[in-house]
């Protein structure tokens, strides 16, 4: 069975990512989950979905018309390479980007693996927030290079 | 608090059913509905923030003091409204920031922690969860304990929800209330 919108918006956000970044960055580490965040180790990528907004697409139809508040955290070595990372990040989502559909692989004994299906494309709507977060100097080291992006994206099913 | 801030174009259409003076006094008019909407929508913006704070909250609130939800207010400005005023949460919830992003609380970093007691005046239990601490100042004294919390908390991020909130529910508000006034009585 396939997953569903949110974790499969989750996941395509976070291989693009993946993809994009280790292929300009070395051993930039993607992690879907924040307790993932705080044992990786630096630099790390945290792609969220925060919370979703839902509207009836259009008068007469059923469906539904989705549209995603993703946080990307990052957690750096440096202030430097925190804003690297954002920018890089940002031109990165801008565009539109492949929307997989992810599943458990049907194989017997290889539940674990995820077999992916593209369906569509994820699409940037609007930047909501790219800023350091700054506890100030008594903050550990772990959140002392952190920088935050917020963005809600939608899904869309042709090209864009 | 970081927003972005939005500029809206609202366009006056002038018919042959208005002389100028009744033209200024729709403008007015006009005015005062629109902030007084800025304001409404505030307060819903505001209460949207709280709801999310209080819906992950891991320990029950007690007493008017120490509640964030109580220090985020409305502030209505000339031709703008703003939620939340940085000085005031700095002052009297700083933990609002990582509250709203994630991370070591800066108590965790103080020598021995901070003074207080759980619940009405119990030791701290290893592992216990669920009850209230009340800060207390004036020294160590029986009935009075350390506290180090030494777990980061996860960000439950309060603020870019109720953003995205709004960015998602603006258009719906504003042309449900602008369609339901007669500008012209």
């Amino acid at each position: 069975m396939y997953f569903r919108e949110k974790r499969c918006v989750q996941k395509s956000i976070a291989k693009h990512l993946n993809t994009e970044l280790n292929s300009a960055f070395t051993d930039i580490n993607v992690v879907l989950t924040w307790k993932d965040a705080l044992q990786a180790s630096r630099p790390v990528v945290c792609v969220n979905l925060e919370s979703t907004e839902s509207s009836l697409r259009e008068i007469g139809t059923t469906q539904l018309n989705n549209s995603h508040l993703i946080t990307i955290d990052i957690y750096a070595k440096s202030r430097g390479q925190a804003m690297d990372l954002a920018d890089f990040i940002k031109d990165k989502v801008r565009d539109c980007f492949d929307y997989y559909l992810f599943s458990h692989s049907p194989l017997p004994g290889n539940y674990d693996a995820l077999e992916e299906t593209k369906s569509g494309k994820v699409r940037t709507v609007k930047f909501l927030r790219d800023e350091p977060i700054d506890f100030g100097d008594t903050s550990d080291e772990r959140d002392r290079f952190r920088h935050t992006i917020a963005i809600q994206v939608k899904v869309t099913p042709n090209a864009c | 608090m970081p927003a972005s801030r939005q500029t809206y174009k609202i366009l006056f259409k002038r018919t042959s059913r208005y002389a100028p003076a009744d033209l200024s006094k729709q403008i007015d008019t006009a005015s005062v509905h629109i902030q007084q909407g800025l304001i409404d929508l505030a307060n819903r913006l505001r209460n949207k923030m709280v709801e999310n704070i209080e819906s992950k909250r891991k320990r029950p609130r007690t007493g008017t003091s120490g509640w964030l939800g109580k220090h985020i207010l409305v502030y209505p400005l000339i031709n703008s409204v703003g939620i939340g005023d940085k000085n005031v949460l700095n002052a009297r919830a700083p933990y609002w920031r990582v509250l709203n992003e994630g991370g070591y609380i800066p108590l965790s970093t103080v020598s021995h922690g901070v003074l207080g007691f759980f619940g009405s005046g119990d030791k701290p239990v290893t592992g216990g969860s669920g009850q209230n601490w009340t800060f207390t100042t004036g020294g160590h004294r029986p009935g009075i304990y350390f506290m180090k919390p030494s777990k980061p908390i996860k960000g439950i991020r309060y603020i870019e929800k109720a953003q995205f909130w709004l960015m998602t529910n603006l258009k719906p508000f504003w042309d449900n209330r602008l369609n339901k006034r007669n500008w012209a009585k």
